[in-house]
């Protein structure tokens, strides 16, 4: 439960407040230029972005149980304060590589979706959280067509962070609630 | 008027008109039967007096004349008569109407349900009496003299305002000013609530009134006048020629404070001031010769010297004597039956759910500690909380006979109109299930009622051809068996035919084998999506739901349906449910390195497989279980889990409904109780899983949707062992042993 | 509305004027109050009120229980019409009598 991941995870949850915390973001930026405030990650060495105000939590991975007769990008479920949430397989759902092998620094990601009204947790592997960027309109520039391994169908666009480019998710496409339970249902056939 | 005041209103209504409507269809049957009647009449009049206090007048006017009714039947004046059953029947759903259309705030009724009371009215005439008048219409019966009827001869208003009325721009001066104008006004101004001048809220309205009014209108024209200050205020309007009854509902009615008796007697205006200020200077007199008496009695003498100065009648001031006290011991009753929210006793099941876990997960760290002390009183506290979960469980727990009660109407109702003569037997209704099962099995149990009916039970004309009796018998049962709870549906009727289904199903595109299927396989077929026909749907069935939509809802509950037929005698649907959808115990399995929970009350026995029986089950699907074919799923394989081997395997046995079936499994981890958690819609589609609950170490464990399980292995068995088919029996499973060795 | 007071020997003579509604409702009030706590004999003179409201005429019969409680007599020496009509139409018109007289005998 709640207390076996804290107890476990002290740096974690460091990390997650060094991210997430104030101090971090008044570093210098100027807030008025910064613009949307992105949450930076890593899977298989592909940096990835989304808002920051669509993270509900960070939490280290782990606790995870695998559900049989699931399609791959349904990495298993695991115990959020004593509900069960569905924890997606990113790399899969993405249609890339497989992300890395687990390190300390592999961690869940939960969001909160919306479905006819009804909000859900979904968390998502992730193989390290960096940092929340601003990052300005002016530097979000255009999903390319080509030249990202992954379905453009699943980018909002290409963030620019000191010559960096981020891919930004579009969050309501990745994790449609609809599509993830017609994908699941699917695989039952 | 509070939501949550109109909320029990709503609930209290229902419950009264059910209880109407199951002591009518009785008292058809049984129509000497004091305590039904009297029922009926209480209800009635209860649903009368309640909605006079949420000033729902269309209830209180149409109901009004139902009581009249009632009573006459109560005291004899009037027989019972089955056209006088049916009309009552339709007047009980009349109110029904009424109070729904009061609940949804629509005071205005639309002409069609305005004519639907006035015809009832009509209908209701004729077992009125002759002499008694309709209320809204005048009547000159001598004031007193008239025993408990006694009857009022002016509109009586009753007028509470909201504190706040004078600063919105009302004064309750002009509207009495309005009505003077209308008629003959005399007004009681009651200034009890009046606070001291220190405290006064200056702007404040603290005066109500009691008004009597003469005068040649109508209800509606008078409600007209408070229009403006309806939201503001508790305006009652009391026709003409109201009985006793309704004064004694009026005082019922005045809010809850402590209160004099000549106050009560004088809000209701079944005093005038004047008169209570004549017998108050009579009672001073009194007073000065019995200077100790306590204050309540001195407050019946109040209600004596009124009626021995033949002012009220001494049932007015019984009915407010009984008020007075009533307020005086509400403490006490209010302790006997608590309503309580739903919401909140979810919230009280859900933490009882936690307490399981968070136990589970001591339980667990005691049983790592070894020690002797510890273990002990985790084990008296497991104990506790197993009580507790019960206990939690059980308030949500309702017995299903009101459900079944319900379809008394249904039948008494449907069969009418299908020209056909059917009765209703209901046994097992003290049958007791969870309060979320109760609430969903309704539609799907309507269906299959509604389907024997139509299909089932033959023509009176068929039946006796048949050798049948003319009326048909349709069985609701219920009743507990292996942790879950069974209904029944059954009709004496024609029973399903093979051949006809077999045939429509072949129409319909759908891929059957004829010879091969069994007789229930092929009956089940009815259950199919797209089976159901245009010419199976008539208006009574139903709006173009097929029994599809009955399996699937059933299924959503975690539950299974079964079909059971004979040509030519009959047909029995069972339902089986879960006793409740929170809780389980479980059993805990290994496979492959995961745990797996098979919910207890399905497993029918664990056996360890010795190496010989496990090379036999390496190459088949089924084994030989004491003579009995056992068709089985190795989990592993089946759930596709590729670590390695184990040396040990067992299989446990879990029954579902009369069908067996094994599960292949690495390790038995023994039993629990646990509380299933919802998978979300992402994973709810999920075959062969129900649910998942939390371990005591906080992981999650999945819950094995057994009756899908068993249908797999019984396929994939079928698969294997081609033979493998019931011909001609609809007893499934045991009955292939002799097949097969 | 003007509140005029006069007193004289324990006796309070308070002579109202014009209109008593919700407008004048405080000030109403706190010269009720004003005039109850100078003598132990209240007489009001409401002959030249040309309106009353109910929030008015609350005072009127919160100010006589007042005045009973504490042993002190209140009376309206004259009311105009517009009073006497409220009066009526409250069905009060001996309420102030009642009192007056039960708190002379």
């Amino acid at each position: 439960m709640s207390e076996l991941n804290r107890s476990s995870a002290p740096s974690l949850n460091e990390l997650a407040e060094g991210i997430l915390g104030e101090e971090l973001i008044e570093g210098g930026i100027d807030r008025d230029m910064e613009g949307d405030k992105f949450l930076t990650f890593r899977l298989n060495n592909t940096a990835y972005g989304v808002e920051i105000t669509r993270i509900k939590e960070i939490i280290e991975y782990g606790g995870i149980t695998r559900i049989p007769m699931t399609p791959p990008s349904i990495r298993g479920v695991l115990n959020l304060r004593g509900n069960v949430v569905p924890i997606v397989d990113l790399a899969e759902r993405l249609e890339c590589d497989a992300g890395s092998e687990l390190s300390r620094r592999t961690c869940v990601i939960i969001t909160e979706m919306e479905d006819e009204g009804e909000v859900m947790d979904i968390g998502f592997v992730v193989d390290a959280v960096e940092q929340v960027v601003g990052i300005h309109e002016d530097n979000i520039e255009a999903t390319p067509s080509f030249g990202t391994k992954i379905k453009s169908d699943y980018i909002s666009g290409m963030g620019n962070v000191d010559e960096e480019f981020i891919i930004l998710l579009d969050m309501d496409r990745v994790f449609s609630v609809t599509e993830l339970a017609t994908l699941v249902e699917t695989a039952m056939k | 008027m509070g939501d949550s005041a109109v909320e029990s209103f709503e609930h209290e209504a229902s419950e009264l008109l059910n209880l109407m409507e199951e002591s009518l269809l009785r008292l058809e049957n049984e129509p000497d039967d004091d305590t039904l009647i009297n029922a009926i009449f209480r209800a009635a009049h209860t649903i009368k007096g309640t909605g006079g206090v949420f000033g729902f007048d269309n209830i209180v006017e149409f109901t009004h004349i139902v009581e009249n009714v009632l009573d006459r039947v109560r005291v004899g004046d009037t027989q019972i008569e089955s056209n006088l059953i049916a009309v009552l029947l339709s007047c009980r759903d009349h109110m029904g109407v009424l109070v729904q259309l009061a609940i949804n705030g629509d005071q205005e009724l639309s002409d069609e349900i305005r004519q639907e009371g006035v015809s009832l009215i009509t209908q209701l005439s004729p077992f009125l009496d002759p002499h008694a008048t309709i209320a809204g219409q005048a009547d000159d019966s001598n004031l007193i003299d008239k025993g408990h009827s006694e009857v009022f001869d002016n509109w009586h208003i009753s007028m509470h305002f909201d504190r706040e009325v004078l600063q919105n721009g009302m004064d309750p001066i002009s509207f009495i000013r309005y009505l003077r104008r209308m008629g003959e006004v005399s007004v009681t101004t009651l200034y009890g609530e009046l606070p001291s001048l220190k405290i006064t809220e200056p702007e404040h309205c603290y005066l109500s009134f009691e008004v009597n009014f003469e005068g040649e209108v109508d209800c509606q024209q008078l409600e007209s006048v408070f229009e403006f200050v309806k939201e503001m205020s508790d305006i009652h309007i009391l026709p003409p020629t109201s009985k006793y009854d309704l004064f004694a509902e009026m005082i019922e009615q005045l809010p809850d404070e402590e209160m004099r008796l000549s106050e009560i007697l004088v809000k209701c205006g079944a005093v005038t001031d004047a008169e209570l200020q004549e017998v108050l200077l009579k009672q001073s007199q009194l007073l000065s010769d019995v200077l100790s008496q306590a204050s309540g009695e001195m407050e019946i003498k109040i209600g004596q010297l009124l009626v021995d100065k033949h002012v009220v009648k001494q049932s007015v001031v019984d009915a407010a004597l009984a008020k007075q006290e009533r307020i005086m011991d509400q403490t006490k009753s209010a302790n006997r039956v608590i309503r309580v929210d739903a919401s909140k006793l979810d919230k009280l099941i859900n933490l009882v759910g936690e307490l399981v876990i968070a136990g589970a997960s001591s339980n667990l760290l005691a049983h790592k500690l070894g020690d002797e002390k510890l273990l002990e009183s985790m084990s008296s506290v497991g104990r506790l909380v197993d009580d507790i979960r019960d206990n939690a469980l059980n308030l949500r727990m309702v017995q299903i006979g009101e459900t079944f009660t319900r379809f008394q109407r249904v039948v008494r109702d449907v069969s009418k109109e299908l020209g056909k003569s059917i009765k209703l037997e209901i046994s097992g209704a003290d049958t007791e299930l969870d309060k979320t099962v109760v609430e969903r099995i309704g539609d799907p149990l309507m269906h299959l009622v509604r389907n024997s009916m139509d299909h089932g039970i033959e023509s009176a004309d068929e039946r006796r051809i048949a050798g049948k009796s003319e009326q048909g018998i349709l069985k609701l049962n219920a009743f507990h068996d292996s942790g879950s709870i069974v209904i029944e549906v059954t009709d004496d009727g024609r029973g399903l035919s093979r051949e006809k289904i077999l045939a429509k199903a072949k129409e319909r595109g759908m891929n059957v084998d004829e010879v091969n299927m069994s007789d229930n396989d092929v009956y089940h077929l009815i259950f199919e999506a797209g089976f159901s026909t245009v010419e199976q749907v008539t208006n009574l069935s139903g709006r173009g739901v097929g029994m599809d939509v009955v399996r699937r809802n059933i299924e959503a509950l975690r539950g299974a349906v079964d079909i059971d037929s004979k040509l030519g005698e009959g047909t029995t649907v069972s339902i089986r449910l879960p006793l409740t959808l929170a809780i389980i115990d479980g059993f805990l399995v290994g496979v492959g390195g995961s745990s797996y929970v098979i919910p207890l009350d399905t497993i029918h026995e664990c056996i360890e497989l010795n190496a010989e029986e496990q090379k036999e089950v390496a190459v088949q699907s089924y084994i030989n279980l004491r003579g009995e074919v056992l068709p089985f799923l190795r989990l592993r394989e089946f759930f596709n889990d590729r670590n390695s081997e184990v040396n040990r395997e067992n299989i446990v046995v879990v029954q579902f409904g009369n069908q067996k079936a094994g599960f292949v499994v690495d390790e038995l981890l023994g039993e629990f109780q646990t509380v299933i958690k919802p998978m979300g819609k992402i994973l709810q589609k999920l075959k062969g899983i129900s649910g998942a609950t939390i371990l005591g170490t906080g992981d999650v464990a999945v819950i094995l949707d057994v009756p899908n399980l068993v249908q797999r292995a019984t396929e994939q068995a079928e698969k294997m062992y081609g033979r493998m088919h019931r011909a001609d029996s609809s007893k499934p499973s045991n009955d292939e042993a002799p097949i097969l060795h | 509305m003007q509140f005029n007071v006069e007193i004289k020997d324990d006796v309070c003579d308070a002579v109202v004027e014009g209109e008593l509604t919700i407008y004048h409702v405080n000030e109403f009030k706190k010269e009720l109050e004003e005039a109850i706590k100078q003598a132990s004999h209240v007489n009001l003179n409401l002959a030249s009120v040309s309106e009353i409201d109910t929030s008015c005429f609350q005072l009127l019969i919160q100010a006589q229980t007042n005045c009973l409680e504490n042993d002190k007599k209140f009376k309206l020496v004259s009311v105009s019409p517009a009073v006497k009509e409220v009066m009526e139409i409250f069905g009060l018109e001996r309420h102030f009598d009642d009192f007056d007289n039960r708190a002379i005998n």
